[in-house]
């Protein structure tokens, strides 16, 4: 809206100046008519003053006539009179008998007659409304000192005299009225634009034009000079869009801070959703594993118990080489039967509760050929060569932990080792006393997108699903598990079918 | 007078005639006969036990006093000087005309004999056009007319006719005739304001210069006369009536006073010789009226009508 759209129409500062203005118009005709008509009767005064001076003019003239009865000298007086500007009409009368008259007079009736300069009646027809005014006045003869009544003299003058003595002034009052209503009327408009209409203007414009998307850029200057209303509005106005911007960035943070919860929530139940759909399979896997691990040496010693039965009975006592075969397998299969299930207890035991692992210095060779011992017959039967240089390093550690993470580690370089292939374990100390301890195998070696997950329960490589490797996959989860409680680095690198290595960093001794 | 008045009162009574118990104010102007015959009437009147005031009055006032009712009776009017505003008041209805004295009057210029040897050609009022070098009193060639108060149109009188005058007006009769004393005592030429009857006319031989002989026309036509443009280019009447005025409720208000008013007549004869007794003989004017009341018993008191005269004791 433009403000002289705003001006057009009903506003409160269009109402407000047309309301004033058409008051202050009404008074000032009134005080003009007042003036006007104050202006009227002065002037009526006045010339009816000077109506009185006429009197001392003249009265000596008249008196003369008067007395004399001289008509023609009356006459000549009156004529004088009647060239006084003001007089419209002179009459002179003695005994109420008219001795002279000129111009317009008014009778005692109220009639009012027209005298032409002979003095003779001009008309019958009386004019009115002619708004005569007059002023009388005896004429006396000074006869032996003492002033003798004689006559009256009226001498007349109207409204029209009086109108055009005024003319001038009133049309000055008129015009003075105009020019003052006239600039009053552009102080109105100038003052009323300038601190109420543009500022109105402006306030209403900003108002409408409140973005809220925009809000922060906002600006509101109503740019008055004087403090006001308007000023407290301007003030409070942009107190509000303030609080509304901080408001709406209030809002707008708690929702951004709402939709990224959510988010992550979302993220977070995704992912527990897919941990929980992992863990499900790792658990349907496990137990499947489990359940075929188990049943694997469980079937053997069943079988073998069959067997070993069944020879009793029909007394191939003699065939002990096979008998002895027979409980051999079924102990190997119980003692890898105890193994599974004293893995499963580990790694359960570890996910339920921490282990208490009691840690002291330990003869790191010691172990290290303990767990060569316990599995050089099955790196004889893999056909795959240990190598070890032994060297007197101490570490801190738990012995049987220890060597339960050098049995699973030296145990799976030899089941993913190549025929005739190698494993072989270094120990070094650097110079700040850190030793580092790594079994180099020639095997298989582990795909690179399978390093972040050897570590996981279950995790095995597609190699021994494919080569139908014995494990559960529970061989790493164990060594990584132990290894961290005993504050043991573990590294591995691994480069397919050329071999992997596992590096294990003792921490210097305390 | 007490039974003058009862006697008044019981005339009224028998012919329905009465007279107002209020003085009638008789006007005194400022020459010898005026006097004396004012005061003759007023004796009469009181006579006839009718109250009476004197008021001096110049000519010119008297007439809006009459008019007024101020005063009420004037016994002398000349026509020469006072025939304008006589008539006019009588046509007005403001005074009356109380009737003619048996007297002839005239006023205008006049000269004594001697004179007419320092301008020759007088009384023609053309010698004056020739001579006013005689009558100056200044070395100029302008003469002098003396004049008394009263109205008359003299300076219009010496525009109209050409003549080299000046007027200079005394305010007195009495001046007047000293200066035509002294005049003719050193015979230095004088030309005056004069009138008959008067007691000049029976000490002093001159004449009345002879203006163009008077026309109504005169006054009021200036296509009249010798001069087509003004009025007043001719002298004043030859054979002027001496008039009577009184105030128009005279004769309503005292009835037996203005029937004696109106018979009332002096002739020239009497004028002058009143004037004489009192401006020559040196009597006072009321004793001249009184004198003249005492020996004219019979010619006054026939003027007083008889059923007014019965009731007065007189």
């Amino acid at each position: 809206m433009k403000s002289g759209d705003l001006f057009s129409q009903n506003s409160i500062s269009s109402q407000l100046i047309r309301i004033v203005f058409g008051f202050y118009c009404l008074f000032a005709i009134v005080i003009t008519a007042i003036q006007v008509f104050i202006e009227y009767q002065h002037t009526e005064n006045i010339i009816k003053t000077e109506l009185k001076i006429n009197e001392d003019i003249f009265a000596s003239s008249l008196s003369a006539g008067v007395w004399n009865l001289d008509i023609e000298q009356i006459q000549v007086t009156v004529n004088g009179m009647l060239s006084v500007p003001i007089i419209s009409g002179v009459v002179i009368e003695q005994d109420n008998k008219i001795l002279a008259a000129r111009g317009l007079i008014e009778t005692k009736e109220g009639a009012i007659y027209t005298y032409d300069n002979q003095g003779e009646l001009q008309a019958d027809n009386a004019l009115k409304n002619n708004n005569l005014f007059s002023y009388s006045f005896p004429i006396t003869y000074l006869y032996k000192g003492k002033g003798i009544p004689i006559g009256n003299a009226s001498i007349y003058s109207n409204n029209t005299v009086v109108f055009d003595r005024i003319e001038m002034g009133i049309t000055l009052i008129i015009v003075n009225a105009f020019i003052k209503s006239f600039i009053l009327w552009l102080l109105f408009i100038w003052i009323s634009r300038s601190i109420l209409i543009t500022p109105l203007n402006q306030l209403i414009t900003a108002i409408k034009n409140v973005n809220l998307e925009n809000i922060g850029n906002f600006q509101l200057n109503l740019k008055n000079k004087r403090k006001n209303e308007l000023t407290i509005i301007e003030q409070s106005f942009m107190s509000m869009v303030k609080q509304l911007k901080e408001a709406r960035e209030s809002v707008l943070n708690s929702q951004r801070v709402l939709v990224e919860k959510v988010k992550q929530r979302t993220v977070d139940l995704e992912l527990s959703t897919q941990k929980a759909e992992v863990a499900n399979i790792a658990k349907s896997n496990f137990m499947s594993r489990v359940s075929h691990e188990l049943n694997t040496p469980l079937n053997a010693i069943i079988g073998c118990s069959h067997l070993l039965t069944t020879n009793i009975a029909s007394a191939k006592l003699e065939n002990n080489s096979q008998n002895e075969e027979l409980i051999k397998n079924i102990r190997i299969s119980g003692e890898h039967l105890n193994m599974l299930v004293q893995d499963i207890f580990e790694l359960t035991q570890n996910n339920r509760e921490k282990l208490n692992i009691a840690e002291e210095r330990v003869d790191l060779n010691d172990v290290v050929l303990s767990a060569i011992n316990m599995l050089s017959t099955l790196a004889a039967e893999r056909n795959v060569t240990l190598i070890y240089q032994p060297s007197p390093l101490t570490v801190f550690a738990n012995t049987l932990r220890l060597r339960q993470v050098l049995l699973n580690l030296l145990d799976n370089a030899i089941k993913y080792n190549q025929v005739n292939g190698s494993v072989e374990i270094k120990l070094q100390e650097n110079d700040m006393g850190q030793i580092k301890l790594s079994i180099d195998d020639t095997g298989v070696g582990i795909p690179n997108e399978d390093l972040d997950t050897i570590f996981e329960p279950l995790s095995r490589l597609a190699y021994a699903e494919e080569q139908c490797i014995d494990g559960m996959g529970l061989g790493l989860s164990i060594v990584k598990m132990l290894v961290d409680r005993m504050d043991i680095m573990i590294q591995v690198k691994s480069t397919v079918n050329n071999g992997s290595s596992f590096i294990l960093y003792f921490s210097k001794l305390p | 007078m007490p039974f003058q008045l009862c006697s008044a009162t019981s005339a009224t009574k028998d012919n329905n005639v009465q007279d107002s118990e209020e003085p009638i104010v008789l006007i005194f102007n400022d020459w010898t006969s005026q006097v004396v015959l004012t005061r003759i009437t007023g004796k009469i009147f009181e006579s006839m036990g009718q109250k009476i005031e004197y008021s001096f009055s110049t000519t010119d006032e008297q007439w809006g006093a009459l008019s007024q009712g101020l005063v009420h009776v004037q016994i002398e009017v000349w026509q020469g000087t006072m025939a304008k505003m006589f008539n006019h008041m009588v046509t007005l209805g403001k005074i009356v005309d109380a009737g003619n004295h048996n007297a002839i009057t005239r006023e205008d210029w006049w000269y004594p004999d001697y004179v007419e040897s320092l301008c020759p050609g007088l009384p023609d009022w053309q010698a004056l056009k020739k001579c006013s070098a005689v009558f100056s009193v200044d070395g100029s060639s302008t003469g002098s007319y003396l004049s008394g108060p009263w109205e008359k149109p003299e300076a219009a009188r010496i525009r109209a006719l050409g003549l080299d005058f000046s007027v200079d007006t005394v305010q007195t009769a009495n001046q007047l005739w000293s200066s035509l004393a002294k005049a003719k005592e050193n015979k230095k030429p004088i030309i005056l304001f004069n009138w008959t009857p008067n007691w000049v006319e029976a000490v002093y031989s001159g004449k009345f210069i002879e203006f163009p002989e008077y026309d109504i026309a005169c006054e009021n036509d200036p296509s009249w006369g010798v001069n087509k443009n003004f009025n007043h280019d001719c002298g004043n009447p030859k054979s002027g009536w001496l008039k009577k005025a009184a105030w128009s409720g005279t004769k309503n208000k005292w009835p037996c006073a203005y029937s004696t008013l109106s018979r009332i007549s002096f002739t020239n004869e009497i004028i002058s010789m009143l004037a004489a007794q009192v401006d020559f003989s040196g009597l006072s004017h009321e004793q001249a009226a009184a004198n003249w009341i005492i020996n004219n018993s019979e010619t006054w008191q026939k003027w007083i009508p008889e059923h007014c005269l019965k009731h007065q004791g007189l």
